[in-house]
C-alpha cells in the first residue's frame, strides 16, 4: 500500500495559532508537514529497495541504509526494523502465507501505521541506556497520535502498554505514555532513527486483529 | 441639558453599548443560514472521513477524541454544586491537524473558527457540502459546490454555549429546513439554569426539557428533566416521554433519581446500583397494607429462607461478599405454606431505612436480591417537580 498523502500542502491560509494547539509551544501542523513529506520519502525509498532485491534474497540493514539513506538512519534500530519486516513480508508473499482472509504483511501494517499517525508533542533527546551501541541524543522523540476505530482503542486503553495514556510535557520523555518515534533531525531533513515499542505495540494489535 | 440631548445622549449610549456587546460575542452570525459566514470567521476544511463514527481524532491536549453524531452537550456538576456544559468532541479536536486548502473545491466539510474577545478561540459553524447537480459532469470549482447541511454554535458574552442549531436542505433551489435546536439559558450568578429544544433558531417556541433548582447558596439541588425512551405502548413501539428528578449531595453527586415506573407510580432509585441486584420492588410507605405494595405480592416457594439486610450506599462490588458488619440483617426467616415472607414486623425499620440516602435494603432470597425502593407519594413527586422549591429537603 502506498503512503498516500491525503492531507498534504497545509495551511498557508490559516495561522496555527488561532485554529491550533495555542497552549502548545510545539508546532504541530509544521511538524505534520514534515512528517509528511517523510513518508513520502521513505515510501519512495522502500519502493526502490523492493525493486532493487532478487527474489527470494533478504534486505540487510546495510540495504535499507544504501537504499533508504534519505529517510532511514544508517545502522539505526529503524533500519534493522525495516529490513526485518520487508523479509517477513516477502517470505509470507512468497510462499503464500497471506494468513486468514487475506491478512497483510507485517510492512503492510507499519506502513499503514505510519499513514495513520500524526506528529502530536516533542519528547526531547532520546538518551541512550548505558551500553547502548547506539550515540547518545542524538534522535529526537516524536510523540504521535495514531488515529483509529473501536478497535484498536482496546490496545491504548490497556493499562499493561500505557499507564494511563496521556501526552508528558513538552520536552520530556516518559515511557508508557504515548506512542513515539525516533527521528535524526538535519536541517529541515528528518531520517527516522527507530519505533517505540508503544508504537510497534499498536501496529501489531492492528494486524493481529485480522486474525481475530 | 434638554430632554432632546438627554435622547440623543441614552441612544449612542445604548448603541455603543450593544456595539461593544457585538464585538464581544464570538460567532455571533445572522440569524439566516442563506446569509455567508462573517468573513473574520476562520475555515478549516477537513476529511468527510474526519466525522467518521467511533473514529479517535487527536485533542489539543493530545488525548483521544471520540467521534460520534452528538453536537449538543451533556452538562456535569462540579464539587461546587454548579451546573456546567461540557465541551462537545468537535471543540475538543486540535483540527489545526486536520487542515488542508485544497479541499476548498472538494465537498468535504468546512469548520468555522471565530475568536472570543478574550483571544480564545470558538466553533462557530460546520457545513457539510455537496457537489450540485450541474456540476456532477465537469470538473468541480469552489463555486459549484452547495452547502446542504448546517449546523450553528452559539455563545454569550462569556463563552457559555447558548444554542446548537441545524439545518439542511437538498438543493440551492430548496429553502432551508429547520432541525432540532438546543437551546441553553444560565442563572445570573452562573450555573446552568435550564435546557430547551426549538426548530431551527432558539429563542421561540422553546420547549423546556431540563431544568436545574439552585439553593440560595448557588449549589444545585436537583435537575428535573424529561427523559425520552422506546417503549411499546398499544402494540406500537414508539417514543415516551417521562418526567426524571435527579437530586444531588452537597457534593454535587448524584444521589438518587425520582422517576415514573410501573403503572405511573414514582419511586425514588439509588444513583448507583449494587452488584447482582437485577430489579426493584416498591415499598408503599404511608400506607403498608395497600395492595400496590410489591412485598405485600411476594410469593416464594414454601419454607424458602429470605432475608432483608440493609448495606451501606457507598459500598461497591458483589454485597454478598461483604463483611458482616457492613451488612445488617433486618429480617430473616422461611416463607410460610403460601409462600408468603412475613415481613410486617420489619416494616418501621424498613420505612426509616428507605428514607435514608445513605443506606440501601434489599429482599434477598434464593434466586437473587431485590431492591427496595420507596413509593413516592402523588404529593411529594409535585413537590419535586416544583422548581420553586429550593430546600434539599423538598425532594427528599
Amino acid at each position: 500500500m502506498p503512503i498516500s498523502l491525503s492531507r498534504r500542502t497545509l495551511l498557508a491560509s490559516v495561522p496555527a495559532l488561532l485554529i491550533g494547539s495555542g497552549a502548545h509551544a510545539y508546532d504541530r501542523v509544521q511538524a505534520g508537514e514534515r512528517y509528511r513529506r517523510w513518508c513520502e520519502v521513505l515510501e519512495s525509498n522502500l519502493q526502490t529497495l523492493s525493486a532493487h532485491l532478487p527474489l527470494g534474497e533478504k534486505a540487510t540493514p546495510e540495504d535499507v541504509a544504501h537504499r533508504c539513506a534519505r529517510s532511514v538512519v544508517p545502522g539505526s534500530r529503524a533500519a534493522t526494523n525495516l529490513s526485518d519486516w520487508l523479509n517477513l513480508s516477502r517470505r509470507e508473499r512468497e510462499f503464500g502465507l497471506s494468513g486468514p482472509r487475506g491478512s497483510s504483511g507485517p510492512m503492510v501494517a507499519i506502513k499503514r501505521l505510519l499513514t495513520q499517525s500524526l506528529p502530536a508533542g516533542d519528547g526531547g533527546l532520546f538518551p541512550e541506556p548505558s551500553g547502548s551501541p547506539y550515540p547518545d541524543r542524538t534522535l529526537r522523540v516524536w510523540y504521535v497520535h495514531v488515529e483509529g476505530g473501536e478497535r484498536l482503542e482496546r490496545y491504548f486503553a490497556d493499562p499493561d502498554r500505557f499507564n494511563p495514556y496521556r501526552l508528558p510535557p513538552e520536552g520530556t520523555l516518559e515511557r508508557k505514555a504515548y506512542p513515539f518515534l525516533l527521528f535524526e533531525e538535519r536541517g529541515n531533513q528528518l531520517r527516522l532513527g527507530g519505533f517505540s515499542t508503544e508504537w510497534i505495540g499498536a501496529a501489531e494489535f492492528a494486524r493481529s486483529l485480522q486474525f481475530g | 441639558m434638554n430632554a432632546f440631548m438627554k435622547n440623543l445622549c441614552a441612544g449612542l449610549l445604548l448603541a455603543g453599548l450593544v456595539g461593544l456587546a457585538q464585538a464581544g460575542l464570538p460567532c455571533a452570525s445572522p440569524a439566516s443560514p442563506d446569509a455567508p459566514p462573517p468573513a473574520r470567521w476562520q475555515k478549516v476544511f477537513a476529511r468527510d472521513s474526519d466525522f467518521e463514527i467511533g473514529l479517535r481524532l487527536l485533542g489539543h491536549d493530545g488525548s483521544r477524541i471520540e467521534a460520534t453524531r452528538r453536537h449538543a452537550p451533556h452538562f456535569s456538576v462540579s464539587a461546587k454544586g454548579l451546573v456546567a456544559l461540557e465541551p462537545v468532541w468537535t471543540m475538543l479536536v486540535d483540527w489545526s491537524v486536520y487542515h488542508d486548502a485544497s479541499r476548498a473545491t472538494q465537498p468535504t466539510p468546512v469548520l468555522y473558527f471565530d475568536m472570543s474577545a478574550d483571544g480564545l478561540r470558538q466553533l462557530c459553524r460546520i457545513e457539510r457540502r455537496q457537489l450540485a447537480a450541474a456540476a456532477l459532469e465537469h470538473q468541480g470549482s469552489a463555486k459549484d459546490l452547495l452547502v446542504t447541511e448546517i449546523t450553528q454554535w452559539r455563545y454569550d458574552v462569556q463563552r457559555r454555549l447558548t444554542a446548537v442549531e441545524n439545518w439542511t436542505r437538498s438543493d440551492s433551489s430548496a429553502a432551508w429546513q429547520p432541525g432540532p435546536a438546543t437551546c441553553y439559558a444560565y442563572h445570573p450568578r452562573g450555573g446552568l439554569l435550564r435546557e430547551s429544544t426549538a426548530s431551527g433558531r432558539c429563542g421561540s417556541r422553546e420547549k423546556v426539557v431540563e431544568r436545574h433548582v439552585y439553593s440560595a447558596s448557588q449549589r444545585v439541588l436537583r435537575t428535573i428533566a424529561i427523559e425520552s425512551e422506546m417503549a411499546e405502548v398499544d402494540g406500537v413501539l414508539g417514543t415516551v416521554n417521562r418526567q426524571v428528578v435527579i437530586v444531588y449531595d452537597d457534593k454535587g453527586q448524584e444521589l438518587a433519581r425520582y422517576i415514573e415506573v410501573k403503572g405511573g407510580r414514582i419511586t425514588r432509585l439509588p444513583a448507583t446500583k449494587p452488584e447482582g441486584v437485577r430489579d426493584f420492588w416498591l415499598v408503599s410507605g404511608e400506607d403498608m397494607g395497600r395492595a400496590t405494595d410489591d412485598l405485600q405480592r411476594i410469593r416464594l416457594s414454601p419454607g424458602a429462607p429470605w432475608k432483608v439486610i440493609a448495606i451501606p450506599q457507598s459500598s461497591s462490588g458483589d454485597f454478598k461478599a461483604m463483611p458482616s458488619e457492613q451488612m445488617r440483617v433486618l429480617a430473616e426467616g422461611q416463607a410460610d405454606m403460601e409462600g408468603r415472607a412475613s415481613t410486617d414486623s420489619t416494616r418501621p425499620a424498613i420505612r426509616q431505612l428507605l428514607g435514608d440516602d445513605g443506606s440501601l435494603v434489599m429482599f434477598w432470597y434464593m434466586l437473587g436480591a431485590v431492591l427496595l425502593v420507596p413509593d413516592i407519594t402523588a404529593t411529594a413527586w409535585k413537590t419535586c417537580l416544583d422548581e420553586k422549591r429550593n430546600t434539599p429537603a423538598d425532594c427528599r
